[in-house]
């Protein structure tokens, strides 16, 4: 069992908090996948792991601790929950990571983040609701495996137009 | 005894150096056609060729930094800075490079390279021609710094500082070039880690170098018709600077009174 | 001279265990940063591979090298030995440069490997001057001096090319173009982005390659040394290319996208080459899988290595503030 710890990521960087996990409880993770998003005082960062096994034990986000902290645990590649219990998340005071996923804001950083779950959304689409002001995650997508499209933007552009065209009207 | 000008005494260690070893070639702002802004290198170019005296465009990052590499490469160049006014152009090199790659390679690199540069006020050059420097140089590690106040270290100092494995920076203070003095004809050469006592005195020390030695020998005779005994240091160096002569010629005085 | 370079299986299993070396290393080195055994800043080379590797491969061994801080691709392509890089890089006295320069400044007097510059543009200069010096001592000699698309803006770029071109010395100016000086969109920065057209300035050759493709810029480095050497002119190489990993390892790549990033990624060079080579039947899987073994050994065993040094005594701080002979050629 191997303790996965806060990485330095800069030579002034003295504490971190985890603003997202990109894995759950109970994932196979391996060298190099890239498991969290972490907030310094420069802005949010990916952070890789360099451990292979199944990652268990992940600390709650959101909480300031220093460089070398243990952020989760790995257990060897032939762990399963059963032997191990039942799949932990942090102690049941603490919101659980499926929750805090949805409350967490925008990063300022272009950083988009990737993940199991991840709404697939293209370039272009991206490019006009960021223009827009709008988040694409929260579209429904009309392209291959629901996918985002241009065309997905420019019809919410034209729904919400409409709505507020509607309101307009209703409010004269 | 020979006479000659503190310019004079440059340019023969010049060509001393230029005659003693092929390695060594002179690099610089006018050094050649022009026969140098001090006439130090005057009629080196026809003597030594386009190869040995080299005139550079205006480039002082640039050819000092190639200074630099052409030491750690093989020669031995005297790269000519102008003036310490411009000397602020190619600090980087001097600084980043020259002083500190010996430590950065961990050893493996020394860097064999002398800078000449004139410095100093008084002739009316107005604000950015008119700095010394050389306070500043003498505070970073990795460089020997110079500073001739005489004929004679005019004239030998270079020879010492060709041979120094270290970047060594020599200041020619612009009121000496028109300087004469004497030269003794047997000295061959002289250290470069010492400071020198050029008149011995009980009532007052008066530690000075380049031009303010002939200043403060000057002010030792006004002084001596007053009935007061001052003693001249001259400070030679001012990287490393010889604590022990500063001490010795205060605490001489000290013990005087 | 005809610009076909031949990439039989030897010599294209050598390139991608090349480029493969660096990229693994590159991995290393984040792990080892993120646990706080190497210190400092940390600039990877991850994407750009095919640029060390194939200039080193042109160059001989009489030949100098200047490169930037982002240089350890450019010291194992060169040869500097692994054990004494990573030691270096954990700063312990067995580095190759007693843990004194760290990962910024690699310098290896054997391998004629003058830097680990970390004033961008700072090398420049040197070279030239490394060049004045072969050319008289060691003619035949070129020196290759790289440097990012970020010092095309600074002074020394043009005061050293304009040297490098009026007094005909042996440079090989490559310009490893990523499109970033840190934050700074090359658009941004440069009024003209054809860095390769600057030379035009200076009356100087030039040429600009797709450093994504490792064999194009195996060729263009191989044409670009050769012109340098048989015609005893500077040269400026343009390279184009991507850095997958941000400028640093404190870095939130605010300035590009995600996107764009993946983008780039689907161009690696490594990739490339071994999938080409797959098809060209080269290399199989399991040459493939030898390859990154022995690679990962090697690696490992640098770690050890350095995990298992030193650092300098307290006693030699002083040591080589100032030297007491001109090593490089005096040994005793």
């Amino acid at each position: 069992m191997a303790d996965f710890l806060m990485p330095a990521l800069g030579a002034d960087m003295e504490t971190g908090k985890v603003v997202q996990w990109l894995v759950q409880p109970g994932a196979r993770v391996k060298s190099g996948d890239v498991v969290a998003v972490v907030e310094t005082h420069k802005g949010a960062i990916d952070v890789e792991i360099f451990l292979d096994g199944v990652i268990d034990q992940l600390v709650p986000l959101d909480q300031e601790l220093p460089v070398g902290a243990v952020l989760a645990q790995v257990q060897p590649q032939d762990y399963t929950m059963a032997q191990g219990g039942e799949a932990r998340t942090a102690p049941a005071s603490e919101p659980t990571i499926a929750t805090v996923l949805q409350q967490i804001a925008v990063p300022t950083v272009a950083v988009i983040p990737p993940g199991p779950g991840r709404v697939r959304v293209s370039p272009a689409a991206r490019r006009r609701a960021q223009t827009l002001g709008l988040r694409p995650d929260g579209l429904s997508g009309s392209g291959a495996n629901g996918a985002v499209t241009l065309a997905d933007v420019e019809a919410e552009l034209t729904r919400r137009e409409g709505t507020s065209g509607i309101a307009e009207k209703a409010a004269r | 005894m020979n006479t000659m000008t503190y310019r004079e005494a440059c340019r023969q260690a010049i060509r001393d150096a230029l005659l003693a070893d092929p390695r060594c070639f002179v690099m610089g702002e006018d050094v050649g056609k022009y026969g140098g802004c001090y006439a130090v290198t005057k009629e080196l170019l026809d003597e030594f060729g386009p190869q040995r005296i080299v005139d550079t465009p205006l480039a002082e990052n640039g050819f000092t930094g190639a200074g630099i590499g052409a030491a750690l490469a093989g020669l031995r160049p005297i790269v000519e800075i102008m003036t310490c006014n411009f000397s602020l152009l190619a600090l980087d090199q001097i600084l980043n490079n020259a002083a500190t790659l010996s430590h950065m390679s961990g050893g493996q690199f020394a860097v064999p390279l002398v800078i000449r540069m004139a410095t100093g006020g008084g002739r009316q050059l107005a604000a950015q021609h008119s700095h010394s420097l050389e306070g500043w140089y003498a505070h970073i590690p990795g460089l020997k710094v110079l500073a001739p106040g005489t004929v004679e270290d005019a004239r030998h100092m270079l020879a010492a500082a060709l041979n120094d494995p270290n970047p060594v920076l020599i200041f020619e203070h612009i009121v000496l070039y028109n300087m004469e003095g004497e030269l003794d004809p047997v000295l061959g050469a002289v250290d470069i880690d010492r400071a020198a006592l050029r008149r011995s005195g009980s009532d007052v020390s008066l530690i000075s170098y380049g031009l303010g030695v002939s200043k403060c020998l000057a002010a030792a005779e006004a002084l001596a018709n007053e009935g007061l005994s001052a003693e001249v240091l001259d400070l030679r160096v001012l990287r490393p600077l010889d604590h022990a002569a500063i001490l010795a010629t205060v605490r001489a005085l000290l013990r005087s009174t | 001279m005809s610009g076909k370079l031949t990439l039989d299986r030897a010599h294209g299993q050598r390139l991608f265990r090349q480029m493969l070396r660096i990229r693994r290393f590159e991995l290393r080195c984040v792990a080892l940063y993120q646990a706080q055994r190497i210190r400092g800043f940390l600039h990877l080379y991850d994407g750009e591979e095919p640029v060390a590797v194939g200039v080193m491969r042109a160059l001989q061994a009489s030949d100098a090298v200047v490169a930037t801080y982002r240089e350890h691709g450019q010291a194992l392509a060169r040869g500097v030995p692994m054990n004494a890089l990573m030691a270096e890089m954990l700063g312990k006295v067995q580095g190759c440069c007693h843990g004194r320069g760290g990962s910024m400044h690699v310098f290896d007097r054997e391998r004629r490997f003058f830097g680990g510059n970390a004033i961008v543009g700072g090398g420049l200069p040197l070279a030239v001057g490394i060049a004045m010096a072969d050319k008289r001592l060691r003619p035949g000699a070129i020196t290759a001096c790289f440097f990012g698309e970020g010092a095309v803006a600074e002074g020394a770029f043009h005061e050293s090319l304009n040297l490098a071109a009026i007094w005909r010395l042996p440079v090989l100016f490559v310009c490893e173009n990523n499109r970033y000086a840190m934050g700074v969109p090359l658009q941004d920065a440069e009024s003209q982005t054809e860095v390769y057209r600057k030379a035009e300035a200076y009356r100087m050759a030039s040429a600009q390659v797709d450093a994504m493709d490792p064999v194009a810029m195996a060729v263009a480095a191989h044409q670009a040394v050769a012109q340098v050497r048989t015609g005893a002119a500077p040269f400026l190489l343009e390279c184009r290319t991507y850095r997958f990993r941000a400028h640093s390892m404190f870095d939130t790549q605010a300035y590009r996208t995600r996107e764009e990033v993946e983008d780039w990624k689907r161009r690696d060079p490594i990739e490339r080459l071994r999938l080409w080579m797959h098809d060209n039947h080269l290399i199989d899987a399991d040459a493939q899988a030898a390859i990154m073994a022995e690679v990962d050994a090697e690696i490992d065993a640098a770690v050890a290595f350095a995990e298992a040094g030193t650092p300098e005594p307290v006693e030699a701080l002083e040591d080589f503030v100032l030297m007491d002979r001109v090593v490089q050629e005096q040994a005793t």
